[in-house]
């Protein structure tokens, strides 16, 4: 059999990629290579080395696919404000370097590139990552204590947030308007809707910048520890339980359950780490909702993924898939408001 | 329903969606260099296997589920049972546990092809 290459770089995109860092810069730009990487359905991202005059560059491309967005997730301009104020803060994230947001074209950003395992299988089973693992999640706690305290001042107006409903109302709006979307209803969905409904935690006394997709699989994680927060996209201004609760997710475990955080780590490391670093009061019961509140979101979230597929807009098996990825969510969703109730 | 009588039609469908997701798994996945070619590749050699695990689920296994749900009332279509969540008609502890009975009943049904693994893990925890 012949081999499957690996796709190249347009030409046109090397193009313009050289010609906004050179103008940025005012130096010569060559160029190096290019290799695509695993990227979301809604993204394009390739590992790009550059030669700036005279330093070399080791960056990541974030590029828009086109049509296909996700409902929530930011454009490139709205991430690439967010990466910004994060490095501002101490947040290990990739400095953002160049934007370029052309009129009626796809949009894309250039961000410094970090080495180390991003997919979350491999971030919970490396023997090599052992001693990472080992700390990770006390480092995950720090690094959104960092994130919570970027001043919203820096990002209101650039980033979405919940208006004038409480964050968990807000969440709770949010997924049954995805539901109305769907073709399908699943008597699951309506029964947690209530639940949730029925325990919704009080608005916090502040909203704060949460990162919203905060979980083994979006952190890049090197034999040392956590070298950066990727995948900005769902960044908003909300609860900041929402970020603690995330990561805590059973799919986010990776098949390793027994420790609830990342399939890497307790809760309370993860909370002591997010104290240390000067993280606020943090409310277990509030944590608790939201990973209930999560696991929906994500069980509707496959849904949404199949639909796209099913009404033909982008066919992919992948996609199809992904509805029935659901029933795992459902059933650890179920087995959560059992625990709790 | 796929037919799985070798008197009617043989090779099986169920060989034949295991040929075909053999081929995959050894011949076309070790050939990709593309890692998104590679990962949607493997996701369709899973879900080949889906399809073949489903083929052989029991009746009484899908009776079992029906079984949970006839006992919640009648709702001929889920539209409806949502509905009936929606209002309120399943607060009631009674009928609310009946409810959660039949919703993970259904989530394994699906479980049992989509990823036996998952099912038998969360079946059996590791003691602490």
């Amino acid at each position: 059999m012949r081999e499957t290459s690996a796709p190249q770089l347009p030409p046109a995109l090397a193009d313009e990629i050289t010609a906004v860092v050179r103008d940025a810069t005012g130096h010569g730009v060559t160029l190096l290579r290019a290799a695509p990487l695993a990227g979301g359905a809604s993204m394009e991202t390739w590992s790009l080395d550059l030669q700036v005059g005279d330093d070399p560059e080791a960056l990541v491309l974030r590029r828009d696919m086109g049509a296909n967005m996700h409902l929530e997730a930011l454009t490139r301009a709205q991430e690439f404000a967010a990466l910004k104020s994060a490095a501002a803060q101490g947040v290990r994230a990739p400095r953002p370097r160049w934007l370029h947001t052309p009129e009626g074209g796809r949009h894309w950003f250039l961000m410094d590139r970090h080495e180390g395992e991003s997919v979350g299988r491999r971030v919970v089973k490396l023997p090599a990552l052992a001693a990472a693992r080992a700390g990770l999640a006390g480092e995950m706690g720090e690094q959104l204590a960092r994130i919570h305290r970027i001043p919203t001042a820096e990002l209101t107006g650039v980033l979405p947030g919940p208006g004038a409903r409480t964050p968990a109302a807000h969440a709770l709006a949010q997924t049954r308007d995805a539901i109305a979307t769907l073709p399908v209803r699943d008597p699951a969905w309506s029964y947690a809707l209530r639940w949730l409904a029925a325990r919704e935690p009080a608005a916090p006394e502040g909203l704060a910048v949460v990162h919203g997709d905060f979980r083994v699989g979006n952190l890049l994680v090197a034999p040392d520890g956590l070298r950066a927060v990727l995948d900005w996209e769902f960044a908003h201004l909300g609860d900041p339980h929402e970020d603690l609760a995330w990561p805590m997710v059973r799919d986010w475990r990776f098949e390793c359950d027994a420790l609830r955080v990342g399939g890497v780590g307790s809760p309370e490391a993860l909370y002591q780490g997010y104290r240390d670093a000067g993280g606020g009061a943090v409310n277990e019961s509030a944590v608790a909702w939201w990973e209930v509140c999560g696991n929906l979101r994500w069980a509707v979230i496959c849904h949404t993924q199949a639909a796209r597929h099913l009404t033909g807009a982008d066919p992919s098996v992948e996609l199809a898939s992904l509805g029935r990825k659901s029933a795992e969510i459902t059933w650890e969703m179920l087995d959560r408001i059992k625990a709790l109730t | 329903m796929i037919p799985t009588d070798p008197s009617l039609a043989h090779p099986t469908a169920q060989e034949l969606l295991d040929a075909v997701r053999d081929h995959l798994v050894s011949r076309v996945i070790p050939a990709i260099t593309d890692p998104r070619l590679r990962f949607q590749t493997l996701v369709a050699a899973h879900v080949l296997g889906v399809a073949v695990r489903e083929a052989s689920l029991t009746p009484a296994m899908r009776d079992e589920v029906t079984a949970l749900r006839d006992a919640l009332g009648e709702f001929s279509t889920d539209d409806a049972l949502c509905a009936a969540i929606d209002a309120g008609a399943f607060d009631a502890p009674a009928a609310r546990d009946a409810l959660h009975a039949y919703l993970t009943s259904r989530a394994a049904y699906a479980l049992q092809s989509w990823n036996p693994a998952f099912l038998w893990r969360v079946m059996n925890p590791p003691s602490e």
